[in-house]
C-alpha cells in the first residue's frame, strides 16, 4: 500500500518535472543560458532521487547518466547544441515512457540514448582538475565551485570482509582520492577491547560527506567490490549543499539588476554604479537605460525574464485535485438550496422575526457568493504551460516536413478554467497542425514570395468581454478561396453561381469530411477534419472562426467561456418550466410573423428570418411539457446557432440573463443530448440547461 | 618507555602478532612508543588494533606516542579517526 | 621473501604486467592458468616465502580465473586477488568478486595505472 502511495506521488511529481523540463530544454535550444542548464540539471537530479525512492530503478540509472552529461554541460565540458537538445528531448520521452510503464518499447530507445550519452561523455576530455582552471588565472573561484558534487556515503562492512583480501581502509582511501571529506565520522562503537577482539574481523564503519568534481559513477565504482554484500549507501546530496549558493535563486524573485548582470547585459561594476546613483522615486530600469548601459530592448527582455521567474514561483504553489473543487462547488449548490428554503420559511414567519431572519440570510448570501467566486478562481490557471508543450510539437512536425517554423506564444498568463485548458489541447493541436501542414509554405516558396524563410505560428490568448480568446495565427499563404470554392462545388455544398461571402466560404472548412489539401499531408488531412475541432470547441460552449488573407496568413480565433462551471445563461420559461440557454449560442430573439412560418420538405417547420430559413423547435414537444402558447406567432422565438446551423426555439417568456452554476445532470434524470446540465436558481428551483449543439444534432437525426 | 617497532608488512596476515605485541606494551607500566619507520602503508585490520589499543591507553591515562609515520600512514590514521 | 603471482594464458599480458610492475621491486611469478598458479603458490609457500598479490585473468584454459580464485581462497583467505577483465565483461568482475577476488583491473591497462593499483594492495 505504502509503495503504491509513493509511486503515485512520484508519478505526479515526475509529470510536473517533465513538463517543466520540456519547456526548459526548448528554451536551451534558443539560447544557452547557465540558469536553464542548472535548472535542467536539478530537474534530472530530482527525478533521479525520487525515481530511486519510488523504485523506478531503470529511470534512476538512466537519469543518473543524463545528470552526468548535464553536469559536464554545466562545467563547460559539453557544448550546448542541437545534438545535446535532441538527446535531452529523447531522454525526456524515454523517461516519460518508462514511468508510464512502457518497458518493452523503451528498451531500445534507452540503449540508443545511452549510446549517445556515452559519445557525448567520451568525446570530451575527462573532467579537468581545478588546477588547470586555476592555472589559467582568468576563471573566478565561483566557476570552479559550481562543478562540485556532494555525496553522503555510509560504509559499513561485513565482519569477514578481510577474508577475500578486501581492505576497507583502501576503499576509503580511494574515496578520499576523489575529492575532500567535508564531514567524516568513524564509528568505532563495535570495536571490542584489544584483548577480546578477533583482529581478523572488521568492526569499523564510516559516515562521510565527500565533496568532489567526479561524476557519481566514479563514487559508485569505488564500492564496486563491496556494495552488494556490505552496508553501502551513497547519496548525491549536491542540491542540499548548493542550495546556499547562487544556483538556487530562480526560486525567488530575482532582482532586475541581477538578471541583467547574469545575462551579461550589465557588468557588476555598471550595476554598482547605477545602484549608487539611484534616487528615490526613480526606476532602476529607466536609470540603466539613461546611463546607456542597456537598451530599452535589453531592459524589456530582463523584465520579461523577471516576470517568467515570478510566474514559475506562483504557479508552483497549489496542487489540488479538481474533483475536490467540483465537490466543493456541488456542496455550495446544496447550500444555496438550503438558503432559499430558509428564505421561504422566513416569508411565513411574523413580520419582525421574518425580517431578522432575512437580514441574517442576506449576510450569508453574500458570503456564499464570495465563496463561489473563490472556488472559481482556484480553478483558473494560466494557459502558458499548456501552450509551451506545443513548442516541441511545432519543432518536430515542421522538421519532418522540411519547413522552418517558429512558434511564438503570447498571453501565456491568461487564465482559464483547468477543465477548459485540458480540453482545448487537442483542438489547438489540430489547428497548429493545420497551420504547419497547409498554412506555412515551404522555405523556398516563402523566399520567392519575399517573406522570411522561417515561418511563424502565433499562439495567443487574451481576455475580452468576459470571454477568453485563443488564436492560432500563421503568416503563411492563406486560404486559397478559388480552390475552396471549387472543392465546395465539387462536393455539392455550394452550387455554381451561388453568391457567398468569404466568411461563409471559410466556414465550409469546418464541415465534416472537408479538406482543401491537394495531397494528403503527413500531419493533417488524415480524414479527421476541422469539423472535429469545431465540435470539440462547441462542446466547451465555445466557438471558432477563421480569418484568412491570401499571401498573409490565416488566423483561427477560438472564443471560450472563462469556466465550464459557470455559464452566462438566458432564463426562459416554457409553460411552468424554466430552461437556460447559454448566451454564447444566442443570435437573437424575436416574435415571428405568421406569414413567415412554413413547412418545408425535409426541413419540417421553418421560420423565415431575413431571407434565411430557420428550423423551428417546439421545446415543449421535445421535453413533453405543456406550453402556454403553441402557435409560433404568439410565442417568442430564440434563435440559436451551432456550427453551420441555426434553429429557432419557441418559448413562452424571456426571464432575463444570469450567471449560472452548473450542476452535473447525472444524478437527476436520464440524459438527453439536448440538455447539458442543471442549475439551481435563487429560489431553489432547478432549471435545465439546453445544450444547443446537442439539440441541433438531435434534430438532424 | 616501551617501544613497539612495526614490521614492514604489518597487516591482516600478521595481525595476531601485532595484537599481542600491543597488548603486551599496554600492560607495561611505562609509556608506549610506536615506531612506524618500516611501514609504508597499513591496512584496516592494523588500524583497528591500533584504535583499540589507543582507547585502552587513554582509559588508563597512559600516552601512546608514534614516530616515523609517513604521509600515507598519517592519512590512513586520519581516515580512521586517529590523530 | 614475497612474490606477485601473475596468472594469464597470454604471455603478452604476463610480460606486460611484469614490465609494468618493475618498479615495485617484488619478484613476479608467472602462471599460465589457474592450476599452474595453485602449484606455483604451493611451491612459494613450501620455500617459506609468501605471495603478496595475485593478478588473475578470467578466461583461461585448464582452470579459469573464477575457479582458481575459489580454490585459492580455500588455502589463503587474506592475500588480495585482482581480476583482469576487458571492458565488455563487467559481469565477470561480479563473478570474480563472488568467488573471493579483492579488486579488478580493466584490460587494456596503462602500465602506470596497473602500478598504482598494485602499490595500494601490497604493503
Amino acid at each position: 500500500m505504502e509503495d503504491a502511495g509513493i509511486r503515485e506521488v512520484f508519478y505526479k511529481e515526475s509529470r510536473e518535472i517533465l513538463d517543466n523540463l520540456e519547456a526548459d530544454i526548448l528554451m536551451l535550444e534558443e539560447m544557452s543560458d547557465p540558469d536553464v542548464v542548472n535548472r535542467l540539471f536539478r530537474y534530472f537530479h530530482t527525478l533521479k532521487g525520487s525515481s530511486g525512492i519510488a523504485g523506478y530503478k531503470n529511470v534512476y540509472e538512466f537519469t543518473h547518466k543524463i545528470e552526468s552529461v548535464l553536469d559536464r554541460v554545466r562545467s563547460g565540458g559539453i557544448e550546448v547544441n542541437r545534438e545535446l537538445v535532441d538527446l535531452l528531448l529523447g531522454s525526456l520521452d524515454w523517461v516519460r515512457e518508462a514511468i508510464a510503464g512502457d518497458d518493452v518499447a523503451s528498451g531500445e530507445a534507452k540503449q540508443a540514448l545511452i549510446a549517445k550519452t556515452n559519445v557525448l561523455m567520451g568525446t570530451v576530455e575527462p573532467a579537468s582538475e581545478p588546477v588547470s582552471n586555476a592555472g589559467a588565472g582568468g576563471e573566478p573561484a565561483r566557476e570552479i565551485e559550481v562543478g562540485y558534487r556532494y555525496f553522503r556515503v555510509h560504509a559499513g562492512f561485513r565482519d569477514d570482509v578481510f577474508e577475500s583480501g578486501i581492505d576497507p581502509l583502501l576503499i576509503m582511501e580511494d574515496l578520499a582520492a576523489l575529492g575532500k571529506f567535508v564531514d567524516r565520522r568513524v564509528d568505532r562503537s563495535k570495536l571490542p577491547l584489544l584483548t577480546d577482539m578477533d583482529p581478523e574481523k572488521c568492526y569499523l564503519s564510516w559516515d562521510l560527506v565527500l565533496k568532489t568534481k567526479q561524476p557519481p559513477n566514479k563514487v559508485d565504482e569505488v564500492f564496486l567490490f563491496v556494495k552488494d554484500d556490505n552496508d553501502i549507501l551513497i547519496e548525491d546530496i549536491t542540491a542540499m549543499y548548493t542550495s546556499e549558493t547562487p544556483v538556487q535563486d530562480h526560486s525567488e524573485e530575482k532582482k532586475l539588476g541581477e538578471i541583467l548582470t547574469s545575462k551579461g547585459i550589465l557588468t557588476e561594476q555598471e550595476l554598482t554604479d547605477v545602484l549608487s546613483s539611484l534616487e528615490k522615486n526613480k526606476k532602476l530600469g529607466a536609470l540603466i537605460v539613461e546611463k546607456g548601459y542597456a537598451t530599452d530592448k535589453d531592459l524589456q527582455f530582463a523584465l520579461n525574464e523577471q516576470e517568467k521567474i515570478k510566474k514559475r514561483v506562483e504557479t508552483s504553489t497549489v496542487r489540488v485535485d479538481t474533483e475536490k473543487l467540483d465537490g466543493l462547488l456541488n456542496l455550495l449548490g446544496e447550500i444555496v438550496i438550503g438558503q432559499s428554503a430558509i428564505n421561504r420559511i422566513a416569508d411565513e414567519l411574523d413580520e419582525e422575526k421574518g425580517f431578522q431572519l432575512k437580514n441574517a440570510l442576506y449576510g450569508l448570501d453574500r458570503v456564499t457568493r464570495e465563496f463561489q467566486e473563490q472556488i472559481m478562481s482556484i480553478r483558473m490557471i494560466p494557459v502558458g504551460p499548456s501552450f509551451e508543450q506545443f513548442r516541441r510539437f511545432v519543432r518536430d512536425s515542421s522538421q519532418a516536413l522540411g519547413k522552418d517554423i517558429r512558434l511564438e506564444i503570447e498571453g501565456g498568463e491568461t487564465e482559464l478554467d483547468k477543465t477548459v485548458i485540458e480540453k482545448i489541447g487537442d483542438p489547438l493541436k489540430h489547428m497548429i497542425r493545420n497551420a504547419i501542414d497547409h498554412g506555412i509554405e515551404p522555405p523556398g516558396e516563402r523566399e520567392s514570395a519575399g517573406k522570411e524563410r522561417m515561418g511563424r505560428i502565433m499562439l495567443r490568448a487574451y481576455h475580452q468581454e468576459g470571454n477568453v480568446f485563443v488564436e492560432v495565427a500563421d503568416d503563411g499563404g492563406g486560404v486559397n478561396f478559388r480552390r475552396l470554392r471549387e472543392k465546395a462545388e465539387a462536393m455539392g455544398i455550394l452550387k455554381q453561381g451561388d453568391e457567398v461571402n468569404e466568411q461563409r466560404l471559410l466556414s465550409i472548412l469546418f464541415m465534416p469530411g472537408f479538406s482543401t489539401a491537394e495531397k494528403v499531408g503527413e500531419l493533417s488531412g488524415r480524414g479527421v477534419g476541422m469539423d472535429v475541432v469545431k465540435t470539440n470547441i462547441e462542446s466547451l460552449r465555445g466557438s471558432v472562426e477563421i480569418d484568412s488573407h491570401p499571401g498573409k496568413g490565416t488566423t483561427f480565433r477560438v472564443k471560450l467561456p472563462l469556466t465550464l462551471a459557470i455559464i452566462e445563461g438566458m432564463l426562459v420559461r416554457v409553460g411552468g418550466s424554466i430552461y437556460i440557454i447559454p448566451l454564447l449560442s444566442i443570435v437573437e430573439s424575436m416574435q415571428p410573423r405568421r406569414e413567415d412560418i412554413r413547412t418545408v420538405k425535409e426541413k419540417g417547420e421553418v421560420v423565415q428570418v431575413r431571407g434565411e430559413y430557420v428550423t423551428l423547435v417546439r421545446l415543449y414537444d421535445l421535453f413533453g411539457i405543456k406550453p402556454e402558447f403553441s402557435n409560433p406567432w404568439e410565442s417568442l422565438m430564440v434563435i440559436v446557432e451551432s456550427g453551420m446551423s441555426r434553429v429557432g426555439i419557441m418559448i413562452d417568456e424571456l426571464l432575463g440573463q444570469q450567471q449560472i452554476v452548473i450542476k452535473s445532470l447525472e444524478n437527476y434524470i436520464s440524459r438527453s443530448r439536448a440538455l447539458s446540465g442543471a442549475a439551481i436558481l435563487g429560489d431553489g428551483r432547478v432549471a435545465l440547461i439546453i445544450d444547443v449543439h446537442g439539440l441541433v444534432e438531435e434534430l438532424s437525426k | 618507555m616501551t617501544v613497539v617497532t612495526l614490521e614492514e608488512d604489518t597487516g591482516i596476515k600478521k595481525i595476531r602478532q601485532f595484537q599481542s605485541a600491543l597488548r603486551d606494551a599496554i600492560r607495561a607500566p611505562d609509556e608506549v612508543m610506536l615506531d612506524f619507520s618500516a611501514v609504508r602503508r597499513l591496512d584496516c585490520a592494523a588500524v583497528q588494533v591500533l584504535l583499540a589499543a589507543a582507547r585502552e591507553m587513554r582509559e588508563t591515562s597512559k600516552s601512546m606516542k608514534m614516530r616515523g609515520v609517513n604521509e600515507a600512514v598519517r592519512n590512513q590514521l586520519y581516515l580512521c579517526g586517529l590523530r | 621473501m614475497k612474490h606477485i603471482l601473475v596468472i594469464d594464458d597470454s604471455p603478452t599480458i604476463r610480460i606486460s604486467v611484469e614490465y609494468a610492475l618493475k618498479k615495485v621491486n617484488i619478484p613476479i611469478r608467472q602462471a599460465e592458468n589457474g592450476q599452474d598458479a595453485l602449484q606455483k603458490f604451493r611451491d612459494i609457500k613450501a620455500a617459506g616465502d609468501d605471495v603478496a598479490l595475485c593478478i588473475c585473468d578470467i578466461n583461461m584454459p585448464v582452470m579459469d580465473g573464477i575457479s582458481f580464485i575459489r580454490e585459492f581462497r580455500k588455502i589463503d583467505k587474506f592475500t588480495p586477488v585482482l581480476v583482469l577483465t576487458t571492458e565488455s565483461e563487467q559481469d565477470k568482475i561480479k563473478a570474480g568478486k563472488e568467488a573471493g577476488a579483492s579488486g579488478w583491473i580493466v584490460k587494456p591497462f596503462q602500465p602506470a595505472e596497473l602500478l598504482g593499483v598494485v602499490e595500494k594492495f601490497i604493503r
